[in-house]
């Protein structure tokens, strides 16, 4: 199982990819925004993205309108951790086809919770 | 000459402007033609002083709040970049400061995380010592044991206590270490409060230009143009480009209705799209 974090802020990075190795997950790559995430999505070999909204370059929403514009990403399962908490967006997020939703600041017990979530569905 | 005197507000500039007035229509009435054209051009002198004069003194505020902006964090021993006591525009070095606050708090993170990660394994070691301890302790009380046994029970455990020493001494000075990395929250509010004091005096000082712009308009005699018309179609535009791009964090969350105020309310909107 390997994890692409995408986050603008290193610090941020760092803290989701500790509890993802709290959680089992041991093998992370990251990327600082969607442009430069992109391409190392359609190298392949990522099994699960987890992004942040607003970055600059690509944000997380337009990251993830390419993944699910593109044929070999489109099933790809998508988490967004991140701190835009409009309605509008939460919404607008999921009609984009987002996995799970979590807005910052967040607990471990919750960033566990969403990812178990979308691997029970997605089976 | 009468008029020559500052004006302290704009509203002598008025009453000045009333007088002048008066004593042009007085002279008009008498027919004193050239005197009513002494009052016009003193009328025009004062307008244009008026303005050089209200330019003059926005200019001075904005520049005392730039220099307030400037003292104080220097003298800082954690802000180490070059004082060379030049008066330099503290505008200019708003950016930086904000870059140092991203470069303290990034330090800080980093510096707590460290700790935290050279911490777990103290802590879990400490934990496994302890467990086979107690199963030799169990064993121990559950047969009948030799002295020689009963020894090396006395002298693991005695290790195990040294452990535990070594270890909470390990702990406490991680820990010392990520109280004091936190020491950065001082700093960076300071640097935010003089930042942010600087913007409300840059904004009411621009406010107070927009008010001196439609006196000086109203000086000189234009009309002002309501120029600040958005389309609804522009407007969309803007709203969907925010709305793509992100807004960033939420203040306020609990009062505004757009927002959502923690996780539980992100799962039920979501729940009630179908999630």
């Amino acid at each position: 199982m390997k994890i692409l974090i995408v986050d603008d802020f290193s610090t941020m990075r760092r803290i989701i990819k500790n509890l993802l190795r709290d959680l089992g997950f041991n093998n992370t790559v990251e990327a600082d925004d969607g442009s430069t995430a992109l391409p190392v999505l359609k190298n392949g070999g990522i099994d699960f993205l987890v992004t942040d909204w607003n970055m600059p370059g690509m944000s997380g929403l337009e990251l993830l309108e390419q993944v699910r514009a593109d044929p070999s990403l489109c099933k790809l399962p998508v988490l967004m951790v991140t701190a835009e908490a409009k309605r509008e967006q939460i919404i607008r997020a999921a009609q984009a086809g987002v996995n799970g939703y979590v807005v910052k600041p967040f607990t471990a017990a919750v960033l566990k919770e969403k990812i178990e979530k979308i691997f029970e569905r997605i089976g | 000459m009468a008029g020559l005197e500052e004006f302290s507000d704009l509203q002598s500039f008025e009453r000045h402007m009333q007088e002048k007035v008066q004593e042009l229509s007085e002279l008009l009435a008498k027919g004193d033609l050239s005197a009513a054209m002494q009052r016009l051009a003193e009328l025009s002198e004062a307008r244009n002083r008026v303005l050089y004069q209200e330019v003059g003194r926005l200019t001075r505020g904005l520049h005392e709040a730039i220099k307030a902006f400037n003292i104080d964090v220097e003298n800082s021993t954690a802000f180490h970049t070059s004082a060379s006591g030049a008066e330099v525009s503290e505008v200019a070095n708003a950016n930086e400061r904000l870059n140092y606050v991203l470069e303290l708090t990034e330090g800080a993170a980093n510096t707590t995380m460290d700790m935290v990660d050279a911490s777990m394994p103290v802590a879990e070691e400490i934990g496994e010592q302890a467990r086979l301890l107690r199963e030799d302790w169990k064993r121990m009380a559950d047969s009948k044991s030799s002295m020689d046994e009963l020894k090396d029970l006395g002298r693991s455990t005695e290790a195990f206590l040294i452990e535990i020493e070594n270890g909470s001494n390990t702990l406490h000075k991680n820990f010392t270490e990520i109280l004091l990395a936190q020491g950065f929250q001082d700093i960076t509010g300071q640097l935010i409060t003089r930042v942010i004091g600087l913007v409300n005096e840059v904004e009411s000082s621009l406010v107070n230009l927009v008010a001196v712009a439609g006196k000086v308009d109203s000086i000189a005699g234009r009309k002002q143009e309501e120029s600040a018309f958005v389309s609804d179609a522009d407007a969309a535009m803007q709203a969907e480009e925010k709305l793509v791009k992100g807004h960033g964090p939420q203040l306020h969350t609990e009062e505004a209705t757009d927002v959502v105020a923690d996780q539980d309310e992100v799962d039920d909107l979501l729940s009630s799209l179908g999630f």
